[in-house]
């Protein structure tokens, strides 16, 4: 794939497992993408699919103890960073990559005021600034009032402290901004206000973004490309349009299906059959194909490679089915 | 498959029946909060409601009282047309059975020291004994836990979580109940798993005529699974009507804003894929 724009993040090949005592959990068995400059790059997957193991690769922010980066490259800013020790990442997140989390509450700090949380961040990353003014700025900039300054976390609602978790990463002053989950344990009101916010930021700093989603919608409505990730692998990429109007793996298509509530000519809801996979089993092929209906004995057997379809280099999709996957038989 | 007990209710009508129900809460520093407003609501057999509404709408509190978990400060509540709110003890738990709560995490709502099969038998005191093994596995089935004596003996942390609503749903529907009363069901299901859940819904009330109160943020569950919509707000229902209508062509300033901050993604209805103001 070739980008539009220098990247500012490519994810090559990545292959990440868990050691524990109890077995290893392979959680990313082989993950790609690309967020080039200024780009909003979406990430879907349901539980299991590796989408919040591959942000936290992406910030080094994976428990060392367990987790092992067993293949691949991370490559931020045109800086491979996928032996980076944990005293370079000091130095490296926040700027030029910076993060936030679905629950603002787990990563604020509860006895801390919120102005003094984003000075923390401040002092860090803009030593030269006068802290004060830097920190008003920012609050303005998430569009929250000054008077947040002296809050603690708990005094805000849910949609205000994500604002300030989004003011404590804005200080870092990042080129892309990975944002996991934001908007999930919010009303849709609200979550509706924080998606502007962040298109609007974008917008105003030129910042990229990298949107990590269970929910197809949110994704649609924020970003300009999409990555499907299923059981560990990108199953699935290219422009939102082309994607969401022409799905070319099944599980895109079912998860589509599933995620417009789309019922059938009985008035059934559409599924796909089975359940989200055990990433302890070991899997030599497609990890979609116990739940594909178009699945044959290649799909078990060998992992499908990329493949651009329909001639679209920018559309790629890991399926040795892919031209069969939108055809009303592919999924019940 | 015919239960004992009390027995889903043969007649139409009204399953449940809350008039003028008000609940007041009071606050550490001495402050009150109306939670819920002198509100109505019917649920009527084999009928599915979906009260829809943002955090703080009091949507919970009415589905709590709705459950005769909660008591309200003045207002009906009919089940079947007898008058909970007098009953104690006994007489009010013997009386609730005819509905079922599921709530949004199963897991805190299991012993997660008891199996599968000790899970069931606590929801089967109707059934003799011997009997409850083969009832389990037949709920089992029917939940899509399938085969069943794979299941039984599995504590609820070595279920997903798809799984362990299921379990959730056949233990609501082991009580044979006449209205399923569902708080945020699906939030904790991935995507992919939604629709057989939903699916299933629909099956139990094909064939049981189970009536379901659907308490849920997500309107686009509520579009699609709900006959009638009551849209709830600052502890009233601001909004009521078929479905289809209420979503489609919402009257309410408040039920607007809602519907229209509910991001698509458009694909086969012909409209462009951004129709929000959220893309730049």
């Amino acid at each position: 794939m070739v980008p539009a724009r220098p990247a500012i993040l490519q994810v090559e090949h990545l292959r990440v497992a868990y050691h524990s005592p109890r077995g290893v959990i392979r959680a990313i068995e082989d993950a790609s993408l690309e967020v080039g400059e200024g780009e909003a790059v979406g990430l879907v997957g349901e539980s299991g699919s590796g989408k919040s193991s591959l942000a936290r690769a992406i910030m080094g922010l994976l428990p060392s103890h367990v987790a092992r980066l067993e293949a691949g490259r991370i490559v931020v800013d045109g800086r491979d960073v996928t032996r980076a020790t944990e005293r370079e990442w000091v130095r490296l997140r926040g700027n030029p990559a910076a993060i936030v989390f679905q629950d603002p509450l787990t990563y604020l700090n509860p006895i801390m005021r919120v102005g003094r949380q984003i000075a923390e961040s401040v002092e860090r990353h803009d030593p030269d600034t006068t802290v004060d003014r830097r920190v008003v700025e920012l609050l303005d900039l998430v569009r929250l009032p000054a008077s947040c300054a002296r809050a603690y976390p708990h005094e805000l609602s849910g949609g205000m402290r994500q604002r300030a978790l989004l003011a404590v990463a804005l200080a870092c002053r990042p080129r892309l901004l990975v944002a996991d989950e934001p908007t999930t344990a919010l009303d849709v009101t609200t979550q509706a206000e924080i998606l502007a916010l962040i298109a609007d930021l974008r917008q105003r700093l030129g910042m990229a973004l990298l949107l990590i989603s269970h929910d197809l919608a949110v994704i649609a409505s924020a970003c300009d490309h999409v990555h499907v990730m299923y059981a560990g692998a990108t199953v699935e990429s290219g422009p939102c349009d082309t994607v969401f109007a022409r799905p070319a793996h099944p599980y895109t298509v079912g998860l589509l299906r599933a995620a417009t509530s789309a019922r059938d000519a009985e008035r059934r809801f559409a599924t796909i059959r089975g359940d989200v996979p055990n990433l302890a089993a070991p899997v030599t092929g497609c990890r979609f194909a116990d739940r594909c209906d178009l699945a044959t004995d290649r799909c078990v057997a060998e992992m499908p490679p990329p493949v651009a379809i329909g001639g679209d280099p920018t559309h790629i999709a890991r399926c040795w089915e892919s031209t069969r996957a939108d055809s009303p038989e592919a999924c019940t | 498959m015919t239960g004992l007990g009390s027995g889903a209710a043969p007649t139409g009508g009204p399953v449940l029946e809350l008039a003028g129900v008000t609940k007041t809460f009071k606050q550490s520093g001495g402050a009150t909060v109306q939670a819920v407003k002198a509100t109505d609501l019917r649920v009527d057999h084999a009928e599915t409601v979906a009260l829809v509404g943002e955090s703080g709408s009091g949507k919970s509190t009415l589905g709590r009282i709705a459950l005769c978990l909660l008591r309200p400060d003045a207002g009906r509540v009919l089940l079947r047309g007898q008058d909970m709110i007098g009953l104690a003890g006994r007489a009010l738990r013997e009386a609730r059975t005819v509905m079922q709560p599921i709530f949004q995490d199963p897991t805190s709502s299991f012993n997660p020291r008891r199996t599968v099969r000790a899970l069931l038998a606590q929801a089967l005191p109707h059934i003799e004994p011997d009997a409850r093994e083969a009832r389990s596995l037949d709920l089992l089935d029917r939940t899509g836990l399938s085969p069943g004596r794979e299941y039984l003996d599995r504590l609820p942390h070595e279920l997903s979580g798809g799984q362990r609503q299921r379990l959730a749903l056949a233990r609501a529907i082991a009580m044979n109940p006449a209205l399923i009363v569902a708080d945020e069901p699906l939030s904790g299901a991935d995507v992919s798993i939604r629709g057989q859940l939903l699916n299933l819904l629909l099956d139990l009330q094909r064939e049981r005529g189970v009536a379901y109160l659907m308490i849920t943020h997500d309107i686009s569950i509520a579009r699609a699974f709900a006959d009638r919509v009551a849209v709830m707000a600052r502890g009233e229902i601001v909004e009521h009507g078929p479905a289809r209508d209420v979503l489609a062509n919402p009257q309410h300033p408040y039920t607007r804003r809602l519907v229209a901050a509910v991001p698509t993604i458009g694909v086969g209805d012909g409209r462009p894929r951004s129709s929000g103001p959220l893309r730049s």
